[in-house]
C-alpha cells in the first residue's frame, strides 16, 4: 500500500502558479549542454553560458511581450467585442 | 593559415555518446566538454522529472514526447521501464494499463496488478496510487524539459561522432610532433 506523501522525482511538484520561473534552470542547463559542443574556447565558457542563458530568456520575454501587445492591444482593435 | 584538417568521423566516440550524454567527448579526450554536455543534458532530464514525476516519461500515454525524450538514451528508457511497470496497473473496466487516479490503489490480483477502489476511511488514512501525475502547464513543462534533453543530446552526438577539428585538444608546445 502506498500513502499520499511528496516524494522527488516520482510525484509532480504542486507549483502551478509559479510555472513561469521554471524556464529559467531549463535556459541555463540548455545553455551549458549547447555551449560545451559549441564554445570554441573553454577558457570562455562560463561567460558564453551567462551570454546565452540571458539571450534565451530575453527572447523569450519578448516574444511575450509581443504575444501580449498582440491579444491585448492588437485583437481588439481588428475584432471588437461587444460590451 | 595552414588549411584545418578535415573533420574526422569517429564510431566510437558516436557509440560512447549513445550510451551517455557526454561520454563521446570523453573519448575524444575532451574532458571539460564531456563534464558540461552531461551536467546540460541530465539537469534537463532531471529537472524534468523533477517538477513532472515519473509520469513525465510515458512511452504509451504520451508516444509523441517519447519519441523525442528518447532522444536522451538509455536513462530514458530505464525510468520509461520503471513507470510502466512499477507504477501502473490494469484498470478492470477498459481492461488498459494506465496511472492511477486519487482514490484508488494498486494491488495485485494474483496475476497482474489492477487498480481497486479505496474506501473514505482508506482515502482519510492518506493511502492512494504510487506516484501523484503531473496536470497541466506543469506537465507539458516537464515533458518539454526532457525533449530538450534528448535534442540537445543529439547536438552533442553528432559532434562526438563528427568531432570539430577546432576543439581537438592541441598539443603541448615543445612536445613533439
Amino acid at each position: 500500500m502506498m500513502t499520499l506523501a511528496y516524494t522527488p522525482f516520482i510525484d509532480a511538484l504542486g507549483i502551478h502558479d509559479h510555472w513561469y520561473l521554471l524556464i529559467v534552470p531549463i535556459s541555463i542547463f540548455l545553455a551549458i549542454g549547447y555551449k560545451s559542443v559549441r564554445c570554441s574556447d573553454m577558457n570562455r565558457f562560463f561567460r558564453e553560458v551567462v551570454i546565452f542563458t540571458i539571450q534565451i530568456l530575453g527572447g523569450l520575454l519578448l516574444l511575450a511581450i509581443a504575444f501580449t501587445a498582440v491579444i491585448v492591444v492588437l485583437l481588439p482593435l481588428l475584432a471588437p467585442m461587444p460590451g | 593559415m595552414p588549411t584545418p584538417p578535415p573533420t574526422s568521423f569517429n564510431p566510437l566516440a558516436g557509440l560512447a555518446a549513445v550510451v551517455f550524454p557526454g561520454a563521446g567527448h570523453l573519448v575524444l579526450g575532451q574532458y571539460k566538454r564531456a563534464l558540461f554536455a552531461a551536467i546540460g543534458v541530465m539537469g534537463l532530464f532531471f529537472f524534468g522529472l523533477l517538477i513532472g514525476g515519473i509520469d513525465a516519461i510515458d512511452s504509451s500515454q504520451d508516444r509523441v514526447w517519447f519519441f523525442g525524450q528518447a532522444l536522451v538514451g538509455p536513462s530514458t528508457f530505464i525510468v520509461d521501464t520503471i513507470h510502466q511497470n512499477q507504477f501502473k496497473a490494469y484498470d478492470l473496466g477498459t481492461g488498459l494499463l494506465r496511472s492511477g487516479e486519487p482514490g484508488e490503489q494498486r494491488i495485485n490480483d494474483g496475476s497482474r496488478f489492477i487498480w481497486e477502489p479505496l474506501t473514505y476511511e482508506e482515502i482519510e488514512l492518506g493511502l492512494g496510487p504510487p506516484n501523484t501525475p503531473g496536470l497541466g502547464r506543469l506537465n507539458e513543462i516537464a515533458m518539454l524539459s526532457i525533449v530538450l534533453a534528448g535534442m540537445l543530446n543529439l547536438i552533442i552526438f553528432l559532434d562526438a561522432l563528427m568531432p570539430n577539428p577546432d576543439h581537438t585538444p592541441s598539443p603541448k608546445p615543445g612536445g613533439g610532433s
